[in-house]
């Protein structure tokens, strides 16, 4: 169901499932840089132990 | 605890734009919610050009200068390049599949030469990983860094020069950009929040670098 006031695209009748790739691509990338940074926080940690 | 200002701010920045991007963001009425990847695979792109070329720009100057603190620089932003590119390379299939029907293209320029632009970058880090003399990895790291820099505009102009699946600008353009406020907003917060991150990166990653080049110096006296 559009928002009211929205105009549907030509030959759609629905807007398009596509939530799974959404969550996929924002988990996988917040993923990502959580674990660089703490990569970074354990190679600081190593190197400050030395 | 010390809590450092720039990691805090990027990270809170990071966190406040994805909220807005999930909760306070219009649905795209043609692609659903696999449009919301915009808000992060753009900026992944944008901070990965930024951090190649200021490899290139470090690079250069430590070519002239020889200032260590250049090449420990053009090695962080190197590797933090790395992590935004491979974000971008995951992010982008994720999008595409839905909306173009496919994860991968072979025949699309961008998306090769970007796969390629992070190959050289992954090179880069095993280059310096291979190289003993400190001066040695520096120079022959800059001058690949360099090297791998070039790619950046032939990436940025392959949807002129070639056939592609990625469509033309819609914000980088000479006219309006052609986004609803609401979505142009996100996209430029997006963009200033994980700008601030790959600085804060960048800085965690510098000071990495020159406590472990300070430990080494260390250890090479007491030997």
């Amino acid at each position: 169901m559009l928002p009211r006031g929205m105009r549907q695209p030509r030959g759609l009748t629905t807007m398009p499932e596509t939530s799974a790739y959404f969550h996929a691509a924002y988990t996988i990338a917040l993923g990502i840089y959580a674990a660089y940074a703490l990569s970074i926080y354990l190679r600081r940690k190593r190197v400050q132990a030395k | 605890m010390k809590i450092s200002w720039l990691p805090t701010l990027a990270g809170a920045a990071v966190i406040g734009t994805v909220i807005r991007a999930v909760f306070f963001t219009p649905l795209e009425a043609r692609q659903g919610a696999a449009q919301k990847i915009f808000y992060i695979h753009v900026p992944a792109a944008w901070v990965a050009f930024l951090a190649f070329f200021l490899v290139a720009i470090a690079s250069g100057v430590y070519l002239w200068l020889r200032d260590p603190r250049l090449d420990r620089f053009a090695e962080s932003s190197a590797e933090v390049g790395v992590v935004f590119t491979t974000v971008v390379l995951i992010t982008g299939p994720l999008w595409a599949k839905p909306i173009w029907g496919t994860f991968w293209a072979w025949w699309d320029v961008r998306l090769v030469s970007t796969l390629f632009l992070w190959f050289i970058y992954v090179s880069y880090i095993v280059l310096r990983g291979a190289i003993e003399s400190p001066e040695l990895r520096a120079r022959y790291s800059a001058v690949l860094g360099i090297l791998g820099a070039l790619l950046i505009p032939f990436i940025h102009l392959s949807v002129y020069l070639f056939a592609t699946m990625h469509p033309m600008p819609i914000v980088g353009k000479p006219s309006a950009p052609s986004l609803p406020i609401e979505m142009l907003i996100t996209l430029m917060l997006s963009l200033v929040s994980f700008t601030l991150l790959y600085f804060a990166f960048v800085r965690a990653r510098y000071n990495y670098a020159a406590e472990r080049d300070a430990a080494a110096a260390r250890t090479d006296h007491d030997a």
